[in-house]
């Protein structure tokens, strides 16, 4: 072979070699960029997709529609103000918000499943979009918003076992049928009405972290259920500063048990001091405060101290859930939901099924991992402890008969005003155990105040 | 056996038209709800095309003199791939484009008879040099851009484009000068003034080249084609000599130019500009690749579907940026085979070079292949932003009767240079 043609072999190579670069560079493009692209504000393709397409229906867990489009093709929302924040609203001007975006693309007719088919993609798009079969029931819904009365709160209800949401609600609420003319003034509103308390709102948990600190001092090992704890009204934890009992009570000499019952501020106090920076904060871990909730529901992290940082004082004000440790409606409502489902937290979701126009299930919840973040004996134990507190504790005024109840309530000191009032714990409905949390804006007590508004949710869903 | 085969794969393209227009009928009716009888006028043109490729290739075959039997087909397919997407943008193109395909097939035909004459051609290098430079300085300095394709030369109803066979001309031309260039090596008299003579020629070369890249980038705005010149100079240049130094020389002139461009020229800026960031949408030719980006996204892995895309967005999809619109419809699976179809159609033409005996018809042969390989891949850089935007199309795709002329043309040369009688020396 002579030279030229060595290097004719040479140059070809070079090309060929260039050209699956080139080819990398065109997957690069064509599957890693192209999410990216297709969001892109300035791609005509959205614009014409969403003006062809008419939006599915989000019905509940019972086929009652929260979302749908009447016969001038305007989006109706039926239940208005009660679940304004969890759905969400679809507005050409404003935007979306909620499951009507975080699923916007399914409601409009494209699945991600048949988006990058071709053909195949083309056989199932029709001009309707896909209809989303929830979770939520639109009846403890609205018990839960009116039971809020108007008053700033949040009320989370789970299905304990498979991490369904029940009713997720927020108070004040708005109305997303008329959203685009009132919109000026709901964010001028000084009570943020726009705002989901109950996945986003930041409160001090007061008293209802106490289960959580039993299971960590009891599964650190620096009590057991047989200490007796010495409660004389008024801890010093040093530096002049003390820790009192709510009402100025005394509890005297108390087992772990009874502290829970009674929601002993000294125990609990005592007991976070003991515990430590590393071990607070590795329970902290081990209950999720660290991992928020994402996907269809978007939850703000927790605000949790930096517990190295802390001196023993604040360390105790965390045992009772004080200090600068601020927590969401919904985690409360998932630890609950943990210690009704044997210790296992199953995550929480919102979509039961996306379906299409013709009635095929595209997608359906898949059952995730779950996350067990106690034995099943301590979520016995806890449970029986929290059944106390409902039976002849804090949270009598949430007892229904009949109904296993167990709870806890809490009244958390805020800087601002009156204390936030608390109440969490689950119910066992049926075959179903359903974890709540309720709170209610410098509401006051807890026991007065928000375990009232679980027994309404309770007794509706009795029914 | 391998005949058989041959038909066989031409049918695949045959069957991959028939279904293209089925889907192009559908689409038609879909959108406009009834079809006019009229527009069924290009099923007898395209039975023509059909037959006459199908004739063309059994005469290749009964020839039996070593013909290459594969470079004709791949360019049938991508001419047919090129005539679907072409009448999926713009219906009424569909029969223009058929009768320049079968325009282009004949010139191939004819081109494929000539071959002694094209031998003989290798003869004249600055007749070919001269017909290049004045095909080229029609094309600059009288062409003008109409309906998006530029340097364009208008006469009555007939447009045409010199630069398209300017290029056919150049690569005889590079073959017929380099093909009697000495190596150091290869002249055995050694003494000063041989090697004076043979690098006067290699100056005299890159002078000339330059100044095609100065006045098409200056003149004409073309950046694309510069480039194409300057690589193909190049690689005939390193195949044939090896000097490293006159590479290095040019390619170093050649950026040089660019940041001379880049500095004193504002258009020059706006377009290069555009190139580092299109995302700022400031000109033309950045809204022309954010486009091309939105539809190489929405084709993803398996296509939007043929006659669902949206060509409509992107500026220039007939011609210089159909390969968005085939890689929005058909994915990448679709922009993949178009890629590994040119890198066989350059295999099979590097194949007739291997085989032939003449330092010049060597060139030529190779000289063509790589050029069609070229065009591919400066097309495909710039409307990946590669590269910037070139006035570049993919040989045997994009809508234009010059282009498609001339690649035929090309094809032709190098099959015609694959007949037996070119090695039984």
């Amino acid at each position: 072979m002579t030279d030229i043609k060595q290097k004719i072999l040479k140059t070809t190579k070079f090309l060929i070699i260039l050209s699956l670069i080139f080819i990398i560079y065109l997957l690069y493009l064509q599957v890693v960029k192209a999410e990216d692209f297709s969001r892109n504000s300035i791609n005509l393709r959205n614009t014409i997709f969403k003006n062809n397409n008419i939006r599915g229906t989000i019905f509940d867990c019972e086929n009652r529609p929260l979302a749908k489009n009447n016969d001038e093709n305007i989006r109706i929302y039926p239940m208005g103000e009660s679940a304004a924040h969890i759905v969400g609203y679809a507005n050409p001007n404003i935007g979306n918000s909620g499951i009507e975006n975080y699923f916007n693309n399914e409601l409009l007719g494209s699945t991600e499943d048949f988006k990058n088919m071709g053909y195949i993609a083309q056989i199932f798009n029709c001009k309707k979009g896909n209809n989303l079969i929830l979770t939520l029931d639109s009846d403890v819904m609205q018990t839960a918003y009116y039971a809020l009365e108007g008053k700033p709160g949040a009320v989370v209800v789970i299905d304990a076992k498979t991490g369904g949401v029940i009713a997720m609600v927020s108070s004040p609420s708005f109305n997303p049928n008329v959203i685009q003319s009132e919109w000026q003034v709901l964010n001028e509103n000084p009570e943020s009405p726009l705002m989901n308390r109950a996945a986003n709102g930041l409160y001090p948990p007061g008293s209802i972290i106490k289960p959580m600190m039993a299971d960590i001092a009891l599964s650190n090992a620096i009590t057991d259920e047989h200490e007796i704890f010495e409660c004389g009204g008024e801890i010093d934890v040093g530096k002049g500063y003390t820790i009192k009992e709510a009402h100025n009570d005394t509890h005297g000499h108390l087992h772990l048990k009874e502290a829970l019952v009674k929601s002993c501020n000294i125990t609990f106090g005592t007991l976070a001091m003991r515990l430590g920076a590393e071990k607070l904060e590795s329970g902290f871990e081990r209950y999720g405060f660290y991992e928020p909730i994402r996907g269809e529901i978007f939850e703000t992290a927790s605000l949790i101290p930096n517990f190295k940082s802390l001196d023993k004082g604040d360390m105790a004000q965390i045992g009772i859930g004080q200090s600068s440790l601020l927590v969401t409606p919904l985690r409360m409502a998932l630890i609950a939901s943990a210690i009704a489902n044997d210790g296992v937290l199953a995550e929480p979701y919102v979509l039961e099924k996306i379906i299409s126009p013709s009635g095929y299930v595209l997608k359906e919840h898949k059952k995730k991992e779950l996350l067990r973040i106690m034995s099943k004996e301590r979520a016995e134990l806890l449970s029986d402890w929290m059944e106390e507190v409902v039976i002849s504790g804090t949270g009598k005024a949430a007892k229904v008969s009949g109904i296993k109840i167990a709870g806890k309530t809490g009244t958390a000191e805020n800087a601002k005003d009156k204390e936030h009032s608390w109440f969490m714990g689950f119910a066992e409905i049926g075959e179903r155990k359903v974890a709540f949390s309720v709170l209610v804006e410098n509401g006051g007590s807890g026991a007065d105040v928000a375990a009232p508004i679980a027994k309404k949710i309770i007794l509706n869903m009795e029914k | 056996m391998i005949d058989r085969n041959i038909f066989k794969i031409m049918l695949i393209s045959v069957i991959m038209l028939f279904c293209g227009f089925v889907l192009i009928f559908f689409n038609q009716y879909h959108n406009a709800g009834e079809i006019k009888v009229s527009d069924f006028s290009y099923v007898p043109w395209l039975l023509a095309e059909i037959f006459l490729a199908f004739l063309i290739e059994f005469i290749l075959l009964k020839i039996k003199r070593n013909i290459n039997l594969w470079l004709f087909p791949c360019a049938f397919f991508l001419a047919n791939f090129g005539l679907l997407s072409v009448g999926r943008i713009e219906y009424a193109l569909i029969i223009p484009q058929i009768r320049w395909i079968i325009l282009g097939m004949v010139a191939f035909f004819v081109t494929f008879h000539f071959e002694i004459l094209i031998k003989k051609i290798l003869n004249y290098k600055y007749i070919c040099g001269i017909l290049y430079v004045s095909l080229l300085s029609v094309a600059i300095f009288l062409g003008s851009d109409v309906n998006g394709i530029s340097n364009c030369i208008t006469i009555g109803s007939i447009r045409f484009q010199p630069l398209e066979f300017a290029k056919i001309i150049f690569v005889f031309f590079l073959a017929s000068y380099l093909g009697n260039y000495k190596n150091i090596s290869e002249i055995n008299d050694y003494n000063n003034s041989i090697i004076h003579q043979y690098d006067k020629q290699m100056f005299y070369l890159i002078a000339f080249m330059l100044a095609i890249i100065f006045l098409l980038f200056f003149k004409a705005n073309d950046f694309g084609n510069a480039l194409i010149f300057l690589i193909i100079t190049l690689i005939i240049m390193y195949i044939k000599t090896a000097n490293k130094f006159f590479i290095i020389l040019s390619v170093i002139l050649f950026f040089t130019i660019l940041f001379l461009c880049y500095y004193m020229l504002p258009e020059a800026k706006t377009f290069f500009d555009a190139w580092i960031n299109p995302w700022t949408l400031s000109s033309e030719s950045s809204k022309k690749i954010v486009q091309s980006f939105f539809a190489l996204g929405a084709g993803g892995v398996w296509g939007a579907g043929f006659t669902v895309g949206h060509p409509d967005f992107i500026l220039d999809a007939y011609n210089y940026f159909i390969f968005s619109v085939i890689a929005e419809e058909f994915g990448l699976i679709g922009s993949v085979s178009l890629i590994i179809i040119n890198v066989l159609l350059f295999c099979q033409s590097v194949c007739v070079a291997l085989k032939l005996k003449n330092n010049a018809e060597i060139l030529l042969a190779f000289g063509i292949g790589a050029l069609f390989f070229l065009q591919v891949i400066v097309t495909l850089f710039s409307v990946t932003n590669v590269l910037p935007v070139t006035k570049t199309f993919l040989p045997f795709i994009g809508y234009g009767g010059s282009a498609t002329i001339s690649d035929f043309i090309m094809l032709g040369i190098i099959v015609s240079l694959s007949r037996k009688e070119n090695f039984n020396d």
